[in-house]
């Protein structure tokens, strides 16, 4: 991975400028930010600084408190540490250096795509207030001149355009850049998937290994692990597939064969997988009536059809009273109706094993 | 029977039509009886068959494909039944019988047939199926329904045979799918399959439906590597008294059969974990901790000689200020010091495997490593030794780093807790870096180690070649050895045991400089 260019004192240098600027001098008296001291005036905020023993009531002066435990925590490389006091002097007195910092800190932990929102908003701030000084205005656009570079940029296509997208467990933040939508890894917090405009996006991620989660209602849900190397641009398509419907089918007497679309599948009761759509049931069994029906199976859900096989009607010729009536007068016409209403030859019926599979050759 | 055909009967008889009974003969059909030795679920949890007519002038003609999870041990054995439709008197079909691990599969790209390698191969050269293959296509009813993929032959038992179903036989056969045989892919355009014999492809046999004796054998799943204990106690702790313990207890690992290689690890170039493939080890022993510094100097003491002048002693402490390439990382010390409980790091190759030598053991095989942080002491396979679970910073040591290049690439994510290596007594929170089961330590972080192995990617002719049992790389001329695990100058994503490094260290300022390189030893378990 190419390095980022600036050493570790530069920005350690650059965040202890910060803390003497703005919040240091006479910020708890003035409603808005003291105007930048000449940095060449500038000391070691820590000698003017009263002891921190007991954070103050003062939200002016505790977030001034915070920004120089989080400069501390940047001298001893505790750069979890340091976040957590910028983020939380930022709450409860913004400022764009504050917001700078925290865009620094994230950047020494490569997390990217943090730092870089960080930075735009630090000069999304800075364009309203002019909070930030020329030396860290310049920093913070070169700094995101080399963010951009080591992120990568990967083109995104999802169907359907409706599934929801995750990143390490993270839904994206869509932004709009120019004609092109951004979606953002990394910078919201866990969440479900969201889906993002139109199944199209680049997707902006940092550097090294991350799982994507594709979801949508209906369809198997795709999860797919993506290394990625600095300032690549890999494609990445993903189709989700349609859920199978199951179908169950009983009958009211056994054994009864079971077709689906003129397709043999087996004995009843048995359990099958299909795309969703409509099909043809039939279920069929020695002397009863054949059962037909129309089932529409829907992706993902479980369908449930018993068959009720009734008996078949009795047919005239096997009422004993014709055979009494016709007698044996005519030998060949007796012959002839016997083999017009004998019943059907069987066969012994199929075993299926264990499975209950029963798989015809062809 | 009704009166009106008993009457229709008896006036049949009087004519002389007799002879007509109202049965026809049975189907011709076999009960297939399928099982397998593998260990259910974790070599064996999903069966899959495929039907294929044989016509004289069309060729093979697919029909059929089914797949079922068998996730159950008491599944097995399995059965199902194959008829002949009574439109033909006798009929013949391929049947093909596939047993694998459940969700271990390959996109389908046509029949991708790859025999094993000949012998006369370079044990280097890549050796990988074709890109596509014989075009078979599952068609019904002019309908293409190929299943989109089918499973990876590397951890797949394969058996092709014919059936002959004659109208009127009705009976049983049974197929024992064996382990020795996984990794072999059937040939289907030849027509043979391995039945018993590990890489032999033997001609395709022809099944009939033999009388069902009414005995049905137990299912001989898991009989294939049985899980096995050592056949000694493991070696205890030691400790001089005034100094400290040289952590040089060891553990037994029970032998097994288990995945070696990891689809999480795929695409790093040839470091990549794929393709995956079944190994079986026998029971051995090994470090429960990495070689500390006071045990390499017990070894010097009892008259252990380096080949080349490893570890590189380091007499000062860790300069935090610089990258963890420095030698100001070395841990071992010209004079007993503060760093004891440490492991040695700044070792080659040579003299760990000559350490272990030494107490008549071996550096660890990759597949013994990898057994042991991903399979051994524990049901199933997990990604990490202590589990599923994410590594921590305070829970592993990694992420170490305060300077220096990878500072600023996820190096320093813990520097927190401490910069640079740790000694083997920093247990960590719960979990820990412990292996489920048998507690070996620091498998996740800490230090790389040193493989016995000679590093080839899992792709070549030497690993394709390479038998099922005890699998070990070594070729002449190796270029390069193996080394597994994560460091404490390593990102997160770095500290997975799945990761396989290519180690080309040598000798002087590059041994200074293998501040991430440690090792421990094996021993077998001799029965």
């Amino acid at each position: 991975m190419r390095a980022p260019t600036t050493g570790p004192s530069l920005v350690i240098g650059g965040m202890v400028l910060s803390a003497a600027l703005g919040l240091a001098t006479g910020a708890r008296a003035q409603p808005s930010p003291a105007p930048p001291p000449d940095p060449s005036a500038l000391a070691d905020p820590a000698p003017e600084s009263p002891p921190l023993e007991t954070p103050s009531v003062d939200p002016v002066e505790r977030a001034r408190e915070l920004f120089a435990e989080g400069i501390d925590h940047v001298r001893n490389s505790e750069w979890g540490e340091a976040l957590a006091d910028f983020q939380a002097s930022s709450a409860l007195r913004a400022h764009a250096v504050t917001t700078y910092n925290m865009g620094a800190s994230y950047r020494a932990m490569g997390r990217y795509t943090r730092a870089r929102q960080q930075f735009l908003d630090a000069l999304q701030r800075h364009a309203q207030t002019q909070e930030l000084p020329p030396h860290l205005l310049e920093e913070t656009r070169r700094f995101l001149s080399e963010i951009d570079a080591v992120l990568a940029r990967v083109p995104l296509s999802i169907s359907p355009a409706s599934a929801g997208v995750t990143v390490d467990g993270a839904p994206l933040q869509t932004q709009r850049a120019g004609d092109v939508t951004q979606l953002v890894a990394g910078v919201r917090s866990a969440g479900e998937g969201e889906p993002i405009p139109d199944g199209k996006g680049t997707l902006l991620l940092d550097p090294g290994s991350h799982v994507i989660l594709v979801s949508a209602e209906g369809y198997q849900h795709t999860v797919v692990n993506r290394t990625v190397a600095p300032g690549s641009n890999p494609q990445l398509t993903l189709k989700l597939q349609p859920k199978p419907s199951q179908l169950r089918v009983r009958a009211s007497t056994s054994p009864a064969q079971v077709f689906l679309n003129g397709d043999f599948l087996g004995i009843a009761p048995l359990e099958i997988l299909r795309p969703a759509g409509t099909y043809e049931l039939k279920v069929v069994a020695d002397e009863r009536e054949p059962f037909t029906s129309l089932v529409q199976l829907e992706s993902g859900k479980a369908h449930l059809v018993r068959a009720d096989l009734t008996e078949e009607s009795p047919s005239v010729l096997e009422s004993w009273w014709f055979w009494t009536a016709a007698g044996v007068v005519v030998t060949g016409a007796v012959i002839g109706t016997y083999f017009a209403t004998r019943p059907e030859p069987t066969r012994p019926p199929l075993d299926g094993g264990g499975l209950g599979w029963v798989v015809p050759l062809q | 029977m009704g009166r009106a055909p008993a009457i229709a009967a008896a006036l049949l008889a009087t004519v002389g039509a007799g002879g007509c009974t109202g049965e026809l003969p049975a189907r011709g059909e076999v009960i297939l009886v399928v099982d397998t030795d593998l260990p259910v679920p974790q070599l064996a949890s999903a069966l899959r068959l495929d039907l294929y007519s044989i016509d004289e002038s069309e060729g093979l003609r697919w029909y059929e494909s089914r797949t079922i999870a068998l996730p159950d041990p008491r599944d097995w054995p399995v059965s199902f039944s194959i008829y002949n439709p009574p439109d033909r008197q006798e009929r013949s079909a391929l049947v093909r019988l596939r047993v694998y691990p459940r969700g271990r599969e390959r996109d389908y790209h046509g029949e991708r047939f790859l025999p094993p390698p000949p012998e006369d191969l370079p044990p280097d050269q890549p050796y990988r199926p074709p890109e596509a293959g014989q075009p078979l296509r599952l068609m019904d009813r002019g309908r293409d329904v190929t299943p989109p993929t089918e499973p990876s032959p590397n951890l797949t038992v394969d058996r092709l045979f014919r059936l002959r179903l004659v109208e009127g036989e009705v009976g049983r056969a049974r197929i024992e799918l064996q382990g020795a045989c996984v990794g072999t892919m059937a040939d289907l355009e030849g027509r043979r399959s391995c039945v018993s014999q590990e890489k032999m492809l033997e001609p395709m046999e022809e099944l009939g439906a033999e009388p069902a004796s009414g005995f049905v054998a137990a299912s001989q799943q898991g009989s294939f590597a049985p899980r096995s204990g050592c056949s000694r106690p493991a070696r205890p702790p030691t400790e001089m008294p005034g100094t400290g313990p040289y952590h040089d207890d060891e553990v037994c690992v029970p032998g097994g059969a288990f995945i070696f290689g990891n689809v999480e690890a795929f695409g790093i170039d040839k470091a990549s974990g794929v393709p995956e493939r079944v190994a079986v080890l026998p029971s051995f022993f090994i470090d429960r901790y990495e070689v500390t510094v006071r045990r390499m100097r017990r070894a010097f003491a009892e008259g252990f000689v380096s080949p080349d002048g490893s570890p590189y002693p380091n007499p000062g402490s860790f300069n935090t200020q610089l990258g963890p390439e420095s030698p100001s990382y070395c841990t071992y010390t010209p004079t007993p010091g503060p760093r004891e409980d440490y492991p040695v790091n700044c070792v080659s190759y040579e003299t760990a495997r000559a350490f272990c030598d030494f107490y008549g053991g071996d550096l660890p095989t990759e597949a013994q490593w990898e057994y042991v942080a991903q399979a051994a002491g524990r049901g199933a396979e997990t990604p990490y030794p202590w589990g599923h679970q994410e590594p921590r910073c305070d829970q592993v040591v990694y992420a170490r780093v305060s300077a220096g290049l990878a500072a600023f690439t996820g190096g320093n994510q813990c520097v927190q807790v401490s910069v640079g290596p740790a000694p083997v007594t920093e247990i960590g929170a719960e979990p820990g870096d412990v292996s489920l089961g048998l507690g070996v330590f620091a498998l996740g972080g800490s230090l790389q180690e040193h493989m016995r192995d000679d590093f080839l990617p899992l792709d070549t002719v030497f690993w394709a070649a390479a038998p099922i049992w005890s699998p070990e790389c070594q070729y002449e001329d190796p270029t390069s050895h193996s080394a597994r695990g994560g460091t404490w100058a390593a990102p997160s994503s770095l500290v997975y045991p799945g990761l396989r490094v290519e180690s080309q260290l040598g000798v002087g300022m590059l041994i200074a400089s293998s501040t991430s390189l440690g090792f421990r030893c094996v021993w077998p378990d001799a029965l």
